[in-house]
C-alpha cells in the first residue's frame, strides 16, 4: 500500500461513516418526532 | 437490461423508487404556507441541511465530469479542479452564511430586488432560473436509466424525472429534504464500498501507478494554467449558488448553516477524491483488459464500479447513482421554480399574492422549469459544454451586484444593480457568439480557441476564459451605474443586510 492507498482508504471509511451516521440521526429524529405527534 | 446487473440489483432499485413516492405522498400538506414549501418552515434539522447540501450540489454532472477528467488527465481532477472550490465554501461558510441567514431572505434575487429594484432582480431571476434548470442532470439520468434498464434515455429521464417532479411538487423542500437524506447515505456508503473494490481488483496504487499514463500522476497534469485558472474560477459560482442560498435559508439560525456548511465540505473533498481515484482506477482496468477499451471516459466510472461490486451491492450503488441525479434535479428545480413564481410573478405580476397563490404558483412554476429542462436537454450534443456556459451567464450576471450587496458598504444605486447585470449578460453572449465566429474549434479540448500574434508573441483565448473578460465588466458596469445613478431604496441595507 502506498501513500494515495492511504488516502482512499481514509476517504472511505469517513465517507462511509457520514453517510451511515446521518442517515441513523436522520432515522432516530424522525422516529422521536412521530412518537411525539402520537402521544 | 445490463449485462453488469443482476435481478436483485433491480428489485433494490425497485424498492428505492417506491421509497421516494412513499416520502412524497408523506411529505404532502395541503394547507402548507410559502415559507413551509420552499424552506421546509426554516427548521430542518442539522443531519437533513447537510444531507440536501451535498446531494443537491453533487450531481452526476460533477459524479462523471470528475471522474472522466481523471480517466483522462488523472490526479489534476481533484488538485487542479476539485480543490479550487474548497476555499469557496470556507468562504461562504465564515463570511457569507450570517450575513445571508440574519436578513431572512427567500431566495437569491430577493436580496438584488431589495438592494437595486425589481428590475435588477428579474434579470437576476431569469439567469438563476436558466442557471437552476435541470437540463444536465435529466440528460444524465436518461444515460444512466440507458445502461441500468436498457431503455430509450428520454424515457428514463422521463420517468425517474418524472418521479422527482412527483414528490418535490408533492411536499416541497421538506419532501426534497428528506429524499435527499436517503440519497445522500446512499451516495456516501456506495462510493465508499465501491471505490476501494475497484481499485483492490486492479492491484491497488502501485499496479494502477504502472497501467497509466505517467503524467496522470502529476499534480497539475499538461493542462495549460490560464485553464486552470478559469476552470477554477468557475467554482466562483458557489458562491452565488441559488440551491446553496436556499438551504441557508431554510436552516434555523446562521450558526447551523455554517457548521452544515463546514460538514459538508469535508465530505464534499472526500467524495471528490473517490471519484477521482475511481476514474484513474477505471482508466488502469481499461489497460488491465478488465474493461473492454472502447469504453467511454463518461461510463468508465459507472461499468468500473458496478464491475467491482458483488451482486446486491452494484444494486444499491446504482440506487446510489440515480439518487445523486435526482437529488439534483429535485433540488434545482425546486429553486427555478420559486425563481418564477416568487421573483418575477410576485414582483411584476403579482404584488399581493397571498401564501396560497405563492405555493399554486410555485408549483405551476416548477412544472414549467422541469418541462424546459427536459426538452432542453437532449437538443444539446455537448451538454457539459451547455453547463459551463449557464455557469458564466449567473456568474457574469449576479456575481458582481450580489457580493456588492452583501459587502460593499458605499453607495449602491438601482442603475448600478441594473447596468452589472446587463453589461454582464451581454458580454457573456458577445463573446461566446465572437469566438465562435473568430475562433476555430478545437476537437481535442472541445471548446472554440482564438490564436493571435501580438509583438511577435502568439496568445491564445479560449472560449472557457469568458469570466476574465464578463466580470471585469460588469464590475465596471456597477462603478458607471453608481456613478450617474440615485441612490436606490433598498441600499439603505448598509454594509451587506441586517
Amino acid at each position: 500500500m502506498i501513500g494515495w492507498d492511504w488516502l482512499t482508504f481514509f476517504c472511505a471509511i469517513f465517507l462511509g461513516s457520514c453517510g451511515a451516521g446521518l442517515l441513523y440521526v436522520f432515522l432516530r429524529d424522525s422516529y422521536r418526532n412521530l412518537s411525539k405527534r402520537e402521544k | 437490461m445490463s449485462n453488469y446487473v443482476a435481478n436483485i440489483d433491480y428489485i433494490i432499485i425497485f424498492l428505492y423508487i417506491i421509497m421516494l413516492i412513499t416520502i412524497g405522498i408523506y411529505s404532502y400538506r395541503k394547507d402548507s404556507t410559502y415559507t413551509d414549501f420552499m424552506l421546509a418552515g426554516r427548521g430542518m434539522t442539522t443531519p437533513m441541511l447537510i444531507s440536501t447540501m451535498v446531494s443537491t450540489y453533487y450531481g452526476l454532472d460533477i459524479l462523471f465530469g470528475s471522474s472522466e477528467m481523471a480517466f483522462n488527465d488523472g490526479l489534476m481532477a481533484f488538485f487542479g479542479y476539485a480543490l479550487s472550490s474548497l476555499a469557496f465554501y470556507l468562504f461562504v461558510a465564515f463570511y457569507m452564511s450570517k450575513k445571508l441567514r440574519s436578513a431572512n431572505f427567500v431566495s437569491l434575487p430577493e436580496i438584488l430586488e431589495k438592494t437595486y429594484g425589481n428590475k435588477t432582480s428579474s434579470i437576476g431571476a431569469i439567469s438563476s432560473m436558466v442557471y437552476c434548470l435541470p437540463t444536465t442532470s435529466l440528460f444524465a439520468l436518461g444515460r444512466v436509466s440507458e445502461f441500468v434498464f436498457g431503455i430509450d434515455a428520454n424515457y428514463g429521464a422521463l420517468l425517474l424525472g418524472g418521479i422527482a417532479l412527483g414528490y418535490t411538487l408533492l411536499g416541497g423542500l421538506k419532501a426534497v429534504a428528506i429524499t435527499d437524506t436517503i440519497q445522500f447515505s446512499l451516495m456516501c456508503i456506495t462510493v465508499a464500498v465501491g471505490v476501494p473494490l475497484l481499485i483492490h481488483e486492479v492491484g491497488g496504487f502501485v499496479a494502477i501507478k504502472e497501467l497509466v499514463p505517467e503524467g496522470h500522476f502529476e499534480f497539475f497534469g499538461t493542462v495549460p494554467p490560464w485553464l486552470l485558472l478559469a476552470y477554477a474560477s468557475s467554482s466562483l459560482a458557489i458562491l452565488i449558488d441559488p440551491s446553496l442560498y436556499q438551504r441557508i435559508f431554510a436552516s434555523q439560525n446562521a450558526r447551523q448553516a455554517r457548521n452544515a456548511i463546514l460538514s459538508a465540505t469535508a465530505i464534499w473533498t472526500a467524495f471528490d477524491w473517490l471519484v477521482v481515484a475511481g476514474g484513474i482506477a477505471a482508466l488502469a482496468a481499461v489497460s488491465k483488459g478488465i474493461l473492454v477499451s472502447t469504453v467511454h471516459p463518461n461510463d468508465a466510472f459507472l461499468i468500473a464500479v458496478t464491475y467491482a461490486l458483488p451482486i446486491g451491492l452494484s444494486g444499491i450503488f446504482l440506487a446510489g447513482v440515480l439518487a445523486t441525479a435526482m437529488s439534483t434535479i429535485d433540488g434545482y428545480t425546486l429553486v427555478a421554480g420559486s425563481n418564477i413564481s416568487y421573483d418575477i410573478y410576485r414582483p411584476l405580476v403579482k404584488p399581493d399574492a397571498t401564501d396560497k397563490e405563492l405555493v399554486k404558483a410555485t408549483k405551476i412554476s416548477i412544472v414549467i422549469a422541469w418541462t424546459i429542462g427536459y426538452l432542453v436537454a437532449f437538443q444539446f450534443e455537448r451538454i457539459m459544454a451547455l453547463l459551463i456556459f449557464v455557469t458564466t451567464v449567473i456568474l457574469s450576471t449576479v456575481f458582481v451586484p450580489l457580493l456588492m450587496a452583501l459587502f460593499y458598504k458605499g453607495k449602491k444605486t438601482s442603475l448600478a444593480g441594473l447596468l452589472s447585470c446587463s453589461f454582464g449578460l451581454v458580454s457573456v453572449f458577445v463573446y461566446y457568439i465572437g469566438l465562435a465566429k473568430i475562433g476555430i474549434y478545437n476537437e481535442t479540448w472541445g471548446t472554440y480557441i482564438w490564436t493571435f500574434s501580438l509583438f511577435g508573441q502568439e496568445f491564445s483565448v479560449w472560449q472557457e476564459y469568458s469570466l476574465f473578460f464578463c466580470l471585469p465588466l460588469s464590475l465596471l458596469g456597477f462603478f458607471i451605474g453608481n456613478l450617474f445613478g440615485v441612490k436606490s431604496k433598498g441600499s439603505t441595507i448598509r454594509g451587506g443586510l441586517k
